[in-house]
């Protein structure tokens, strides 16, 4: 090598280079899609729909109107003007009144996890483009008497929201929009009253745009403009740039909304479009008695054009006999489709332009049987299934034991498995392809000769298989990956000019002369065709990468923003997420390099197996040009992401009390806890009462993450009830709030009687009697099944005296219905400790932001704090200990107070030298008012020196409970593992709540120095 | 406002009693000599209904002590051992009559019908009453809706009754025919603020359902003594007792695969949701959380219904709205000045902490 000629080490020097450049850079087009796609893409739950919808594609649609346009005036053919339709998501904004029997259309889907139900995702900015123009036909007839206003709102009454007086329900639905809205609203007003048409566009676009760049808040903190608005903002220019006129504006809630109906959609529920067809229906007449064709276009999909077709058909046949509709047909063409309404008017029904330039894939789903069969054949069905559960759930268990051993020797594209067109094996094939074996309670069963699915939790719920092109919108919408089976293939679009040419010749054949644009600019949720392709993805991805699992991508089914943050946050699934997305991108780009490669003239679709043939080669050549450009891309979006969420969530009170709450962190602390009363405290009694009971035996499986009532055993022959059982993983936070307010309000009454011990040795406590009656509790887990536990007790037959009710009051618990009290050992322990809160008085180091509790107590100094800091956010974030200690300290009045409350407990003197706290005689006297029934504050006393080591205990061990458990609701916080909090909360403990629930107040401070205290046992303990 | 609303309450009642009186002393055509016996305990009861209404609506989900009468009780020991089948099956088909004839009252249908039903019977009973409660809630109040009748013509009150005389149609009504909303609304309430009537009936079929006990051996359906009403919250209980032989009335339902009580639970969401957001409407922060600490509650009871996933959503949404509600409850403050000295400071913290509440 050394030897070799100059020349030839020119040669291999360019060769090197060659090689170097060709692996490190894609080509442009590569980069270009890439870029587009990663930096338009939406990390929020509410942009699950959207991603295909980015600027690279959006500039392919963008001029293909204009296109069309063109052919069709060479073509000869005379361009009328335009009708537009505008239509909107009502349910976008629910009706805040509830009405459990009103008929409303509902076919989002949501699904239920350890998490809650997952976000039912809807089109806020079409509702939002809806408020705009409520007040339009109220205007008309002023500014438009006798002439036609061109604009038009269906049934713009019917929304709740769109009353002017219901100022709060604004505040709450538009959050930040709503000042933009009001702006927006009026500027269009101004121009409609001027009759500047093409200017309300303009003000559209500015309106649109702003919502979108400015990334503004819905109320519930979600994006209000997902990024498919770029192609609402596209379709105004194009409106902009044409020249012809426009005859007729309609905005309207759900207007072009399938009329048909159904056990589970009523007439009412789509009265807006039955409203509707009959207004359009008489649009449609030929104009200059010339032969004339309305041309359904759109940019995307799903806004209602074969619907509106199908409702058209369904009313010239049956007018208002709503139920003889018959389904309409949802498979789009991708080729126009030409109908004979009438003589000589014609409607012609376009694929949505952007369906040019992306794929479609095509097959069956499982839907609801309510949406398809009548009551009697669904009774019938259901009588079925529950004489042959059994025998079904076993046949379930054989069959995808047979499958998942045929596809482990030969693998999902084995001929055999890949031709697979049996339902049923197809969907038992993607149940074990998606990972849902554990998860899915979908049964399937034949009954006359038709495949369904039972859910197994609930045998009510009963799916039957349909054609994606025959399904109504629930099907489409169905989010359960695996039920939908892609038999049909993979199609991808003709070529353009292929498409044009067809339409005018179908134009020219049929005798049209004028042509009508309709243009459907309407703004409903992706869900429809765009579930399908995500369904399609999540497959596609699973079958190129066996690691794949769509439970760690970001296609997740996700409750709430924080969740996505909690995933975020967390290493692993963090770089799950990363491996996802990249591979997401990396499939996107291929499918498209494989429409550009295959524009085609013939409609047939590609094979999955072939598809994914094609993919794996393609992504083999762009692995082998070099993937940096896009892993960095990629590495930078999610970085930038994780940011803006923190941003977002990362003080919301989800995500800090609940998204972080840890089961295995909470069980370990409870048992340092049991440990503590049963073994390093010495009293009798506690240590009988808080002895361990062993592990749990013999558990029957239950549903989980819920309250309820039964009897377990353990190894060591105790009987226990468990009134709470969880998934290990669960964070449903409206499942989870009573467990944790409960065992929170248990713990810090247990722990209250620590003030009355008197420290012996490091590892000894000596408590003579108890000040607060508490039964123990346990936390055990179960596989991944968390228990909370109690023993059982015989019931206390006596009188309960002040003194017990006490607790009641300290402890916030609920007051209704009749106290259960237990007799343990002659002393009555209440067992009811539902608690009405614990994120306020004793629990929150005095703070109590609602003010519901002001019987109990007056304003504190630290609701004062964190009202301010709540209202300087804007929003109820959570106030970490240490933000708060630091403007405590700062705090002229709480300066004050604290002097005036020395000064107090130095006239009070001590506590008695035999522990015996001198408050016993001001009880009755003070802490209940016999007049009013008031609970007054404490008489503050100065602490022992002796009582300074239990004083620390006390205090550790409740800042590391409330590191640990947190209630939901609570306002300030130690945030995990967080020193500065933890210190924080050391001396909110020790200057606030001791002194102000206990009377006891340490003039110098507890701890020499308060970087070297650590929670109980110690940080080690918790950080691993 | 408490009394206001209180003396208004039994003024309607007055009204209801005397003409659900009248009603039932119409009643000719009632000839069988044991349903006009039922239909004089019903008098008596009526008249025992009196106190009932006069208490806290505020707190009307709530099944504390004072809600249950102890004679109630009592009056279930009339009824144990007494029950067959024959009887039950006479008893619901009076049923139906009475709630054709008569607005459905609660503490009659418990005491004189459901107790001497079957579960089944109940359970379809229960169907009808919600249903009633649903498309007809101001035929509870006869009088409101003559005031109804007055206004719309007889073409609207046709077309009203088609749509079940839904409450939208009335609404809807005032919009169209520009009346004052707010007022409109007002008006309507003011036939006796009957969302809140109806709210304090349906809490009382809940607490029927939630006491309600079956004996397995024999079928007799009776009122549990010792009641505990939170059985949603965390309870230690003592040693288990053996009660092999009773089921609660809802386990039986859920055995059975029998949901008619979550159409009542829903429905007595839709009536707690509109107290609550009236209570938003007029910023009575104390009212909206005690509304809103009952619909949490009633959201348990909603858990594993068809109707979870949506109520879900609308009780954060009003978790929302009560948020907005309290900041809004703290008025404007000015932020204290970085050049102020120590006195200047406490003295505006001062005014700061009073301006928040």
């Amino acid at each position: 090598m050394f030897d070799m000629t100059f020349s030839k080490k020119i040669f291999f020097c360019f060769l090197l280079s060659f090689i170097f450049f060709k692996t490190v850079f894609l080509n442009s087009l590569d980069k270009d899609f890439i870029k587009s796609f990663i930096s338009h893409y939406e990390f929020s739950a509410e942009g699950r729909y959207a991603h295909e919808y980015h600027p690279f594609l959006l500039n392919k649609t963008a001029v293909s109107l204009d296109e069309l346009e063109e052919k069709l005036k060479l073509e000869g053919l005379n361009l009328v003007g335009r009708l537009i339709i505008c239509g909107y998501e009502e349910q976008a904004v629910p009706s805040y009144y509830t009405d459990y029997k009103k008929e409303k259309i509902n076919d989002e889907m949501s699904s239920k996890s350890n998490i809650g139900w997952t976000l039912r995702l809807h089109n806020r900015f079409g509702f939002m483009t809806g408020f705009l123009f409520k007040d339009f036909n109220y205007f008309s007839q002023f500014w438009f008497k006798d002439k036609n206003s061109i604009f038009f709102h269906v049934d713009p009454y019917d929304v709740e929201i769109f009353d002017d007086r219901a100022v709060i329900f604004h505040e709450h639905t538009f959050g930040q929009a709503l000042n933009l809205i009001l702006l927006a609203q009026k500027a269009v007003i101004k121009r409609f009253k001027n009759k500047d048409f093409n200017g309300i566009f303009e003000e559209l676009i500015r309106f649109w745009n702003c919502m979108y760049e400015g990334k503004i808040k819905f109320g519930n903190k979600q994006n209000a403009g997902t990024q498919d608005i770029i192609f609402s903002i596209e379709y105004a220019k194009h409106l902009i740039r044409s020249s012809l006129p426009i005859f007729n504006c309609y905005i309207g809630p759900d207007i072009t909304y399938p009329i048909e109906m159904s056990l589970s959609q009523g007439k009412d529920a789509t009265i807006h479009a039955q409203h509707f067809v009959k207004i359009f229906s008489k649009k449609l007449v030929p104009l200059n008695k010339k032969s004339t064709a309305y041309i359904f276009c759109s940019f995307v999909d799903g806004v209602g054009k074969s619907t509106l077709l199908g409702n058209t058909k369904n009313y010239q046949k049956y007018k208002d006999f709503i139920v003889d509709y018959e389904r309409v047909d949802n498979s789009s063409s991708q080729l126009a489709e030409i109908f004979k309404l009438k003589d000589d008017v014609f409607i012609v029904d376009l694929p949505a332009q952007v369906s040019h330039f992306t794929y479609k894939p095509d097959g069956f789903v499982y839907v609801s049987v309510k949406r398809e069969l009548c009551e009697d054949k669904i009774e019938e069905l259901r009588d079925f299934v529950r004489k042959n559960k059994d025998e079904y759930v076993e046949k379930y268990k054989i069959l995808l034991k047979n499958v998942k051993e045929k596809i482990r020797k030969e693998g999902y594209f084995s001929e055999e498995q890949s031709e697979i067109k049996d339902h049923e094996l197809c969907f038992l094939k993607n149940v074990l392809l998606l990972k849902k074996e554990k998860i899915n309670t979908w049964i399937p069963f034949e009954y006359d000769g038709k495949s369904y699915l039972f859910n197994s939790n609930n045998i009510s719920q009963i799916r039957i298989i349909v054609s994606l092109g025959k399904v109504q919108s629930e099907g489409l919408k169905n989010i359960e990956s695996e039920q939908m089976l892609f038999f049909e293939g993979i199609y991808f679009p003709v070529c353009y000019d292929f498409f044009l040419s067809d339409l005018s010749e179908k134009l020219k054949k049929n005798g049209v002369e004028n042509i009508v644009f309709v243009d459907f600019i309407s703004m409903y949720p992706r869900s429809s065709r765009e579930n399908i392709r995500v369904n399609y993805l999540l497959q596609q991805m699973a079958l190129l990468d066996s690691d794949f699992d769509s439970k760690y991508s970001l296609y997740a089914d996700f409750v709430s923003g924080s969740q996505i943050l909690s995933l975020m946050k967390n290493k692993a699934t963090f770089s799950c997420l990363l491996d996802s997305f990249n591979m997401e991108t990396l499939v996107r780009l291929i499918l498209f390099k494989i429409l550009l490669k295959n524009e085609q003239e013939s409609l047939k679709g590609l094979s999955l197996l072939k598809v994914t043939d094609l993919i794996k080669d393609e992504k083999n050549k762009i692995l082998c040009q070099g993937s940096d450009y896009l892993k960095n891309l990629v590495g930078k979006k999610l970085n930038l992401e994780r940011k803006n969420l923190e941003d977002i969530y990362g003080l919301s009170k989800n995500f800090v009390n609940i998204q972080q709450f840890s089961f295995p962190n909470a069980i370990l602390f409870c048992e340092y806890i049991n440990d503590l009363f049963s073994n390093i405290v010495e009293n009798e009694r506690l240590n009988v009462l808080w002895e361990d009971p062993g592990k749990l035996i013999n558990i029957v499986k239950d549903n989980n993450n819920r309250s309820f009532d039964k009897i377990f055993s353990t190894d060591k022959n105790f009987s226990l009830r468990a009134s709470y059982c969880f998934d290990i993983e669960c964070k449903d936070e409206n499942r989870l709030s009573p467990f944790l307010r409960t065992l929170r309000s248990l713990l810090y009454a247990s722990l209250s009687n620590l003030l009355k011990a008197q420290f012996i040795s490091s590892d000894s406590l000596l408590i003579k009697k108890e000040k607060y009656f508490v039964p123990p509790v346990f936390l055990k887990s179960y596989g991944t099944k968390v228990y909370l536990l109690e023993k059982l007790f015989d019931e206390w037959e006596g009188k309960i005296g002040k003194k017990e009710k006490y607790i009641e009051q300290l402890f916030n618990l609920s007051k209704t219905g009749k106290t259960k009290w237990a007799e343990f050992r002659e002393k009555p322990y209440r067992l009811d400790w539902k608690s009405l809160g614990t994120s306020c008085g004793i629990f929150a180091y005095d703070c109590d932001i609602s003010g519901f509790r002001k019987d109990f107590s007056d304003k504190s100094m630290i609701t004062f704090l964190v009202q301010k800091y709540q209202k300087e956010k804007g929003e109820p974030f959570v106030m970490s200990t240490k933000k708060l200690y630091k403007r405590l300290e700062q705090s002229e009045m709480w300066k004050y107070k604290w002097n005036r409350m020395v000064k107090e407990a130095k006239e009070n003197d001590q506590f008695k030298k035999n522990g015996k706290i001198k408050t016993k005689k001001y009880l009755k006297k003070e802490e209940y008012n016999k007049k009013d029934d008031k609970y007054k504050s404490k008489k503050i006393f100065l602490g022992l020196p002796e009582q300074i080591p239990v004083a620390q205990l006390f205090v550790r061990m409740l800042a590391t409970l409330e590191m640990i458990i947190k209630d939901p609701d609570s306002d300030i916080v130690i945030r995990f593992g967080n020193e500065n909090d933890f210190k924080a909360a050391l001396k909110l403990f020790e200057k606030v709540t001791l002194p102000k629930y206990y009377g006891i107040l340490f003039e110098h401070d507890l701890f020499d120095d308060y970087d070297y205290v650590e929670p109980y046992p110690n940080w080690d303990t918790w950080r691993n | 406002m408490k009394i206001k609303n209180n003396i208004l309450l039994y003024f309607i009642f007055c009204i209801f009693f005397v003409l659900s009186f009248s009603l039932l002393a119409d009643n000719d055509s009632l000839s069988e000599a044991d349903y006009e016996k039922l239909v004089s305990i019903l008098q008596e009861i009526n008249q025992e209904e009196d106190g009932e209404f006069s208490q806290d609506f505020a707190n009307l989900f709530d099944m504390s002590d004072g809600n249950l009468k102890d004679g109630l009780q009592e009056k279930e020991e009339t009824y144990e051992n007494k029950f067959d089948l024959k009887k039950s099956q006479y008893v619901f088909k009076k049923f139906n009559e009475y709630i054709e004839r008569c607005f459905p009252k609660v503490f009659v249908i418990r005491e004189k019908f459901f107790l001497n039903m079957t579960p089944e019977q109940i359970a379809k009973a229960l169907e009808g009453v919600v249903k009633m409660l649903t498309f007809k809630p101001w035929l509870y109040l006869e009088h409101m809706f003559q005031q109804i009748e007055k206004v719309l013509s007889p073409k609207e009150l046709e077309e009203w009754a088609d749509l079940k005389y839904n409450i939208n149609y009335l609404l809807n009504y005032a919009k169209k025919n520009n009346l004052d909303f707010v007022n409109f609304k007002k008006w309507l309430k003011s036939g006796g603020g009957f969302w809140e009537f109806i709210a304090d009936q349906l809490s009382l079929y809940n607490n029927f359902i939630e006491r309600c006990v079956v004996d397995l051996k024999d079928g007799v359906i009776f009122l549990e003594k010792d009641f505990c009403n939170d059985r949603f919250g965390f309870s230690f209980n003592e040693k288990k007792k053996n009660k092999k032989n009773e089921i609660r009335l809802k386990d039986y339902w859920e055995q059975k695969d029998i949901k008619s009580h979550h159409d009542l639970y829903a429905l007595c969401f839709d009536y707690w949701g509109k107290l609550f957001l009236e209570a938003i409407l007029i910023q009575d922060l104390r009212l909206a959380f005690r509304y809103y600490e009952s619909l949490k509650k009633i959201m348990d009871k909603l858990r594993d219904t068809v109707y979870e996933s949506e109520r879900l959503e609308d009780i954060k949404r009003y978790k929302e709205l009560l948020d907005i509600l309290k900041r809004r409850e703290c008025s404007d403050w000015n932020m204290e000045s970085e050049d102020e000295d120590e006195d200047d400071k406490l003295f505006n913290e001062f005014f700061e902490f009073i301006d928040m509440d």
